[in-house]
């Protein structure tokens, strides 16, 4: 049998710490979840906006890439009719195959239009500035949507930010696509691309910290008093 | 005579051999119960059992709430969603007790299941402006619960509080050996229950002792609906191989 008294002391501390209702809350959840996005695209915009790839390269890319880059970020933001989000194999899914997915992608893409780039020109330190762009231009919108999802996840933290740092990936290498001016086949598949594998990692690793519901410590410390 | 307990395991009925089989002589052994009635019989628990003195493993399943019950619960948390604050007492009051009942179970101890139980209408509160018109408030809140209490163990290690002696559980309308048998059952399933598979148990203990859906139990667990029923498929054969010796009129052999 329930004690009585819980339900006493639990409207009491919800008096005590109002909440925001939906209407409240649903323009500051927008607001946050753009915000990183816009701010990727500010400093975008000031680094020179769009490069110089060719514009058939660009276009065809751009039309696998950026559906990709919004439909990751819809499932990764959006959880449906259900408080716990999606499946836990959907998610692993998403986040693992994101990146060989959008490569396979561009690749077609780019097979398509045949600009007749060569296989491989850039050095390899053009392939590492790149991919380090690529994880900056991502560092926004990552942050902004583990922000609102922080304390929130029920069920798997890690694949959770996984899938966040997937979505994050998708716009981040987008950007640095356009922002590129090199357009051979292995940088666009190691320096734009790869960024994806690389914050899908970091979005793992910050996800099992960041996201998870935990036991408050107060109350866990209250109960060690008592048992002793 | 034949001892059974009823579906509900809140009492017990005595037949005689000539209900079983027609005749005072009848020399045929009276059939045993079927395994699915023995099964259920474990999961209401003992007749006479007092909940309040014994916590912990065996406590008496609270797994039966209607449709009507959970359309409340979402209804009410929708309401509260959209700034009706009377309306978390109605939530309060559908999903408490049965929240209650899944975490004394799987804590074992009442402070410690008080104590999530909190946090989980406190989380509930402050996350109210997330909650999706149309969804399950019910599996929401014991997803909720779920993992609060693993959060919280992952830190703290817990164990149940001892079960009273025998003495202080039997009541004076009941007889002790139905009690008795009730009681070896019940502990019975419990222990089979924990040699199971995680996934398997939880599938097992969410559909059958806490009451939830198909549905409800997948989203909690996270994963499809056809993957939960397998799991709790599974469970319930295993539990039968079990249980098929049990033998209600003598305990097991």
């Amino acid at each position: 049998m329930m004690p009585p008294h819980v339900k006493e002391q639990v409207l009491k501390r919800i008096q005590a710490a109002p909440s925001p209702t939906r209407q409240a809350a649903v323009n500051r959840t927008r607001a946050l979840g753009a915000a990183g996005l816009a701010v990727t695209a500010i400093v975008w915009t000031m680094m020179g906006g769009v490069g110089g790839l060719p514009p058939g390269l660009l276009m065809a890319t751009s039309l696998v890439w950026l559906p990709a880059a919004i439909l990751l970020t819809w499932m990764s933001l959006y959880r449906g009719r259900s408080m716990v989000g999606r499946p836990t194999a959907i998610r692993a899914a998403l986040a693992l195959g994101a990146c060989p997915l959008v490569a396979s992608a561009v690749l077609v893409a780019a097979g398509v239009v045949a600009t007749g780039a060569p296989l491989a020109q850039a050095s390899w330190r053009a392939n590492a500035l790149c991919v380090a762009l690529g994880i900056v231009f991502a560092a926004g919108p990552l942050a902004s949507w583990m922000w609102m999802q922080r304390g929130r996840e029920l069920l798997a933290p890690a694949w959770s930010g996984a899938l966040l740092g997937a979505a994050a990936g998708a716009w981040g290498g987008l950007f640095i696509h356009w922002h590129c001016s090199i357009g051979d086949t292995l940088h666009v598949v190691v320096g734009h691309v790869a960024p994806i594998g690389a914050v899908t990692l970091m979005g793992a690793l910050l996800g099992w910290f960041v996201l998870p519901l935990r036991a408050r410590r107060a109350d866990l410390a209250r109960r060690s008093a008592r048992k002793s | 005579m034949v001892h059974l307990a009823s579906l509900d395991g809140r009492r017990f009925t005595t037949l005689k051999r000539k209900d079983v089989c027609g005749t005072e002589t009848c020399a045929a052994p009276v059939r045993k119960p079927r395994v699915d009635l023995v099964l259920r019989m474990a999961l209401a628990g003992s007749t006479a059992r007092e909940p309040n003195r014994y916590v912990g493993r065996g406590a008496p399943a609270c797994g039966t709430s209607s449709r009507m019950d959970r359309v409340r619960a979402d209804d009410a948390m929708g309401r509260y969603a959209l700034g009706d604050e009377a309306a978390f007492a109605v939530v309060y009051d559908e999903l408490a007790p049965r929240l209650y009942t899944y975490l004394l179970r799987q804590c074992r101890n009442e402070a410690t299941a008080e104590d999530l139980l909190q946090q989980t209408m406190l989380h509930m509160h402050k996350a109210r402006a997330t909650f999706v018109p149309g969804a399950s408030a019910t599996a929401w809140a014991f997803a909720i619960a779920r993992r609060l209490f693993i959060d919280a163990y992952r830190r703290e290690r817990t164990r149940g509080v001892q079960e009273d002696e025998p003495d202080a559980l039997a009541s004076k309308d009941a007889d002790a050996e139905r009690l008795a048998s009730a009681r070896e059952l019940a502990d019975r399933l419990q222990q089979e229950l924990q040699k199971l598979p995680t996934t398997q148990r939880t599938a097992f203990e969410l559909i059958r002792q806490d009451g939830l859906t198909l549905i409800e139990a997948a989203e909690v667990v996270g994963t499809t609906v056809t993957a939960l029923k397998l799991r709790a498929h599974r469970a319930y054969e295993a539990l039968r191989a079990v249980l098929a010796d049990f033998d209600p009129e003598g305990g097991a052999p």
